[in-house]
């Protein structure tokens, strides 16, 4: 093995290649920092520019973009309170509270790093275990998917802040919002009222960047003296190696769990951040200081979500089964190139395959590289006043959202969500969880609704598998720990 | 803390309300019933509408108990009654209308003409006095963005 990847280190170490993975790292992170623009959408613009280059080039230039879109989501969610990326919502807990403390540059120094050895972690997992966790997660069924959503929805109330009412309450109100559309088994219309825009269901984007960035315009716009107030102090504060020192076992929980997140298909870079962050907090010696800017927090969301870069590459390259919709571009991209991923991939192209991973290691070495430089040139936001930057972000978001579908109803949509969240702002009820439940349904309905089918009915399914029983029982877990640690807060 | 009760006993009764027009308007009638699935397409819609009214009765009634127990408490007719520092700001009303008006125009008269009055009318709202700096931001804002998303990411702002 040590020697194939010796192999690809010598075919991807070309000054061609290098730069590839440096141009697609900046690429990324730019991407990603851009509000509304994903990996998903800069992988998609930038494989055409691709069609000309050798794959091994081509690859470095995708994963590159693929790595920097995961962390540049994080730029913003820390600066402006707008995640550039769904997953980075997470981020947007402590990010935010840190910069309005005057420690942004700090905060973005933790995401980076955080992101940098997550992702270093997931990728040495892929190339050692790719075989083995692919195998592993083929016997992820729709019931293990359902117990595995049910855990997630468990722990929502960890991200409840005060009320557990409130965030439940939260997380209902976001289940419904998911609800509307077609039905995902029998297709029939649900809440659409007759409107074909609406058989897609809410926009997600419209949705997210709405709750966290129009809600947040909205909040700042009662401000007085707004003219002279800056966004955040970024000054000479960044991370320290006392501070990455404390949060590497986050970093390290982070790890495993977006590496296994991410290795089954369907599932993506939200929930892992989101489980990670739940699972940190609720292991913290101090989760009161969760979402007030407590650092890792950041860590927590950062690990987790850039960790599902190698664990998505699992499926994809063992069994050619794309885990989320960037893999299913980048399965494109493959395809494109004459690769065709799975099983036959590691025997006929063995030595593409680790000039494949030998990039991303390289690309893992260049990202803290162009991360602090991008930190410093994003950090200037911090520097414009407020009156500045908020109507600066009501642009950016407005043609961020529309890029993404090219639709006026998705802006409607943000507009709508953006009002929504100000009043759950106001009303002390936090946003987090109905953007958490919104994601969660679609695949946690999808998954009972096809176990249901599969057992004619009968909810034994659920109790008859293993993995789905483990899932149920720390579900369970879950919520008596939370309920204990809530009496425990009120006495 | 007293403020904040009332509000939280006002909003569990809206939501409680709104849960019950769910459940009782929207899903028999916006939810088409299906006998061909082994769970009828109504069944999510239910249990969240069913969460968000058993949530928002125990809100009302857990915020109501605590604000009749406080000091303040003179009688039913304060929950509806508010103060001059509870009512809302101008701020966000102006910001929503001119969002609305920026999005109906950037539809009817595309991206280019639409963006920069309504970035003007933000910067406002949001402190900026100086005209020089208002009109310089909005066209330069207008200019690159359009040329980053047009040639750049190959988006069509229109």
């Amino acid at each position: 093995m040590l020697n194939e990847l010796m192999i690809g280190f010598e075919m991807v170490l070309t000054p061609l290649n290098v730069g590839a993975i440096f141009i697609g790292v900046a690429y990324g992170v730019f991407m990603g920092a851009i509000p509304g623009l994903t990996g998903t959408m800069g992988i998609a613009l930038i494989i055409p520019l691709t069609y000309s280059l050798s794959p091994i080039t081509a690859f470095c230039i995708l994963l590159g973009t693929y790595k920097g879109c995961l962390f540049g989501g994080s730029i913003p969610a820390i600066l402006i309170n707008t995640p550039g990326a769904p997953a980075a919502a997470v981020t947007v807990f402590d990010g935010f509270p840190m910069a309005k403390k005057g420690q942004a540059g700090r905060a973005m120094g933790i995401a980076l790093w955080s992101s940098v050895l997550a992702d270093a972690f997931a990728t040495i997992c892929l190339i050692f275990l790719a075989v083995y966790l692919a195998r592993f997660s083929l016997k992820f069924g729709p019931p293990e998917y359902s117990s595995l959503i049910i855990f997630s929805l468990a722990v929502v109330a960890g991200v409840s802040g005060d009320s557990i009412i409130k965030g439940v309450l939260a997380a209902a109100a976001g289940f419904l919002l998911a609800t509307v559309g077609l039905d995902p088994m029998i297709s029939t219309p649900r809440f659409t009222f007759g409107w074909v825009t609406l058989f897609n269901g809410i926009n997600m984007m419209g949705l997210m960047i709405g709750m966290f960035a129009v809600s947040e315009v909205l909040i700042q716009s009662e401000g007085k003296a707004l003219k002279t107030t800056k966004m955040a102090t970024v000054g000479n504060d960044s991370a320290s190696w006392a501070d990455i020192k404390y949060c590497l076992p986050t970093i390290f929980r982070g790890g495993i769990i977006g590496l296994l997140i991410g290795a089954l298909p369907g599932l993506g870079a939200t929930p892992a951040a989101f489980l990670t962050y739940a699972e940190t907090k609720r292991v913290s010696k101090h989760p009161e200081k969760f979402g007030k800017g407590a650092i890792e927090g950041i860590a927590a969301a950062e690990s987790g979500n850039n960790a599902t870069c190698g664990g998505a590459l699992i499926p994809l390259m063992a069994l050619g089964i794309p885990g989320d919709v960037t893999t299913a571009v980048l399965l494109g991209a493959f395809l494109i190139h004459g690769l065709t991923p799975g099983p036959a991939l590691f025997k006929e192209n063995i030595s593409i395959v680790y000039a494949i991973f030998a990039a991303m290691l390289i690309a893992i070495v260049f990202l803290p590289l162009v991360g602090r430089l991008s930190i410093r040139f994003f950090a200037l936001i911090a520097k414009v006043p407020s009156s500045i930057v908020y109507p600066v972000t009501m642009v950016l978001c407005t043609v961020g959202v529309f890029g993404f579908n090219a639709s006026f109803t998705d802006l409607w949509i943000m507009l709508i969500f953006g009002v929504v969240a100000y009043f759950m702002r106001k009303l002390s009820f936090p946003v987090a969880p109905l953007l958490i439940a919104f994601i969660l349904e679609p695949i946690g309905e999808r998954s009972i609704r096809q176990s249901l089918t599969l057992s004619d009915g009968s909810i034994g399914i659920f109790f008859t598998r293993p993995i789905s029983v483990a899932f149920l029982l720390m579900a369970v877990t879950a919520v008596v720990i939370l309920i204990k640690m809530k009496r425990r807060k009120t006495v | 803390m007293y403020s904040q009760k009332k509000m939280d006993f006002l909003s569990g009764l809206f939501l409680f309300g709104l849960s019950l027009v769910i459940l009782f308007y929207l899903i028999p009638n916006y939810v088409t019933e299906s006998s061909n699935a082994e769970l009828s397409p109504r069944f999510f819609p239910n249990l969240a509408a069913t969460v968000l009214l058993i949530l928002s009765f125990f809100l009302s009634i857990i915020s109501l108990k605590q604000l009749f127990y406080h000091e303040k408490w003179k009688g039913f007719t304060v929950l509806f009654t508010f103060q001059t520092q509870e009512t809302p700001k101008a701020g966000p009303l102006l910001s929503v209308i001119i969002i609305s008006i920026y999005f109906l125009l950037f539809e009817h008269v595309g991206f280019l003409i639409a963006t920069p009055p309504c970035v003007a009318l933000l910067l406002l709202i949001f402190g900026q006095r100086r005209p020089q700096r208002i009109a310089t931001i909005s066209l330069v804002l207008t200019g690159v963005v359009y040329v980053l998303f047009t040639y750049g990411l190959k988006t069509i702002l229109e």
